[in-house]
């Protein structure tokens, strides 16, 4: 598969989860205000199977509060780590939705506990990195395969 | 009354997600109760009856495989409608969970998928209102 495909189906997932998962609508179309906002919070997960390989996901801290609520259904403000996990578990659907895409598709993969990431080493040359808007904030995944 | 239903699933958010879908999803609810892996799920199941699992595959300790096979094996539970709700979309493992004859809901899903597939599997009743209970393991 092409890194463009990857790109598009890795846009898919990410669009499928965070739509149904916390009823928020990504655009690939960034204002500039968007694309200048740093990516503050991310987490990773480590991808074994037929291939092998890391996805991480990194979002904007303004949008990270009310996708932890959103994912949860709490009014009330949620502390941080509960919001990082909020967010590990969005990574952790947008991965096994996206998997499928894979050539190798005919074995069985396994996707890690997500833990915290540096956004700037999973996004480093040789991975494929998909940017979106989400609502007044940023969003970026990666995938890195071996 | 309400189906009783068990969570099964070691993401902590994930159980909420699943809880706050199925009070979305208009089923009448008696009970919810929620465990983290297998294991801790049979423990669950030795003194609460429960109608309903919703398993998750990816587990530590026992993952939900196992505790398919568990639960199959163990004669006091014949009754008891597992759905696995899982991340895991591929093909391998799909056609490993539907040959043990055992419904799946993938993650992303919406109250109205989690609905149908709950009510076609235990003829669960439709109700505008929340669990009338909730407890956790």
């Amino acid at each position: 598969m092409t890194t463009d495909r990857l790109a598009n189906s890795l846009s898919d997932a990410a669009a499928e989860a965070l739509e149904m998962s916390a009823f928020m609508v990504p655009t690939r179309n960034l204002g500039d205000e968007q694309r200048a906002m740093p990516l503050d919070v991310a987490v990773v997960v480590d991808i074994s199977g037929p291939r092998r390989g890391r996805m991480a996901l990194a979002v904007s801290r303004g949008i990270l509060a009310e996708l932890a609520a959103n994912m949860l259904g709490d009014d009330v403000p949620l502390p941080l780590d509960q919001q990082r996990d909020a967010l590990g578990e969005m990574l952790n659907i947008i991965c096994g939705a996206f998997l499928p895409n894979l050539e190798d598709d005919d074995g069985t993969y396994s996707i890690s506990s997500p833990r915290p990431a540096t956004f700037e080493e999973e996004s480093a040359e040789g991975a494929i990195v998909v940017h979106f808007g989400v609502e007044d904030g940023r969003a970026a995944l990666s995938l890195r395969l071996e | 009354m309400g189906i009783k239903v068990l969570v099964v699933d070691d993401s902590s958010v994930m159980r909420s997600i699943i809880i706050k879908t199925l009070r979305l999803s208009g089923l009448e609810l008696e009970s919810v109760l929620t465990a983290g892996n297998g294991r801790e799920a049979l423990l669950v199941l030795e003194n609460n009856p429960v109608d309903l699992a919703l398993v998750d595959i990816n587990m530590p300790v026992m993952n939900g495989e196992e505790l398919l096979d568990a639960v199959r094996a163990e004669p006091a539970l014949e009754g008891l409608k597992m759905i696995v709700v899982s991340s895991d979309h591929t093909d391998a493992r799909m056609e490993r969970l539907a040959a043990k004859g055992v419904p799946i809901v993938h993650k992303p899903f919406n109250p109205a998928t989690l609905k149908e597939t709950i009510v076609k599997l235990t003829g669960a009743e439709i109700h505008d209102d929340g669990p009338t209970g909730e407890l956790s393991f």
